[in-house]
């Protein structure tokens, strides 16, 4: 679970401060990696792109403007744009290949057999069946728990839109996760 | 977790279904690895506070050393040559015949004949021995007037 951030982190981060920086890994570390997971990626991409992730958000952290509360959608926007640069680089890494890739990995220590157990369950099979967009707004909104207004921010889009999509994305997930399994 | 706008009725079964996901393991050594990189991104963005210190200062100490080292090598260099130029000199080269010279008859006490005279005939010589260092210009002059006797 995340922990939440000391006041005046981002001023702390913009100066270089050991601490701010070790608070931050330490808040966010686990919400990248599962994001990426939920994502498509594989446990060892995930871990490579999750260590991108904050090399970039420490790299460009000078230019971040913005006050405690936008740490978390600036974290995960960096994470988004890390996982769009490396399936630029590997086109062919569509999201069933990925979860094929992730069965595979699976089989190589008990907490990637258990990712499998979890990627190969309904929801997940059922996120894995809606659009890109619809994918993302809900991983983000029901997996991680961001607001509609830090959804915005990440994806670069206006609020309403935000709504929009999510509202559709519901609709898809309850519909994919109905046939697959009764809902209580 | 940001729980706003989420706990609606229609939201529930997805939110359950997600629970397992959301309870994801983390790899262990993950933390460690990110850190690693967070600390290497800051460090190419510049953002390590001690580094201009450490650049001036490195660079200030630096000019004293290089002018120190520059002189020692000189002196070293110089005391080489010397040492290496005493036996090369050529000390013949400098002197002045005697014959030419000094040879003018010069009366002395004991002489009494003009063959004993050429019997105790003296050769003078007088040189000067300079050593230059490249570069650097005369670093050593020495001054020699010798007198020697030859006895038949």
């Amino acid at each position: 679970m995340e922990h939440p951030l000391t006041p005046g982190i981002a001023h702390r981060l913009r100066q270089g401060d050991p601490e701010a920086i070790e608070s931050v890994v330490d808040t966010f570390h686990g919400p990248i990696y599962r994001y990426l997971v939920c994502r498509g990626s594989t446990v060892s991409q995930a871990e490579e792109l999750t260590a991108e992730t904050f090399f970039q958000f420490l790299k460009s952290i000078a230019s971040f403007r913005g006050d405690d509360d936008q740490i978390r959608a600036f974290v995960f926007s960096t994470a988004r744009h890390v996982r769009a640069n490396s399936y630029r680089r590997r086109p062919n890494d569509a999201c069933s290949i990925d979860a094929e890739i992730a069965i595979e990995d699976a089989l190589n220590s008990p907490v990637e057999q258990l990712l499998a157990q979890e990627r190969s369950s309904a929801v997940t099979k059922a996120i894995e069946q809606l659009s890109e967009v619809a994918r993302e707004v809900i991983v983000l909104r029901f997996v991680e728990g961001l607001s509609v207004s830090e959804i915005a921010k990440v994806c670069g889009m206006p609020t309403g839109t935000v709504k929009s999509h999510l509202h559709r994305a519901k609709q898809e997930l309850k519909h994919e996760l109905s046939d697959s399994e009764p809902l209580t | 977790m940001n729980q706003d706008n989420m706990h609606s009725d229609d939201d529930a079964p997805i939110r359950d279904a997600c629970r397992n996901l959301r309870e994801m393991e983390i790899p262990s050594q993950l933390k460690s690895k990110c850190l690693t990189a967070a600390q290497n991104g800051l460090a190419s963005a510049g953002l390590t506070q001690s580094l201009p210190l450490e650049a001036t200062s490195s660079q200030v100490s630096k000019l004293p050393v290089a002018i120190a080292a520059s002189l020692l090598v000189g002196v070293g260099l110089g005391w080489i040559l010397r040492g290496n130029a005493q036996p090369s000199v050529r000390e013949d080269l400098a002197q002045i015949k005697p014959k030419s010279v000094f040879m003018t008859p010069r009366p002395t006490t004991n002489a009494t004949s003009i063959v004993e005279y050429q019997e105790r005939s003296s050769e003078e010589s007088f040189f000067t021995k300079e050593t230059y260092l490249c570069g650097v210009g005369r670093i050593q002059s020495k001054s020699k007037y010798q007198i020697s006797r030859e006895q038949q």
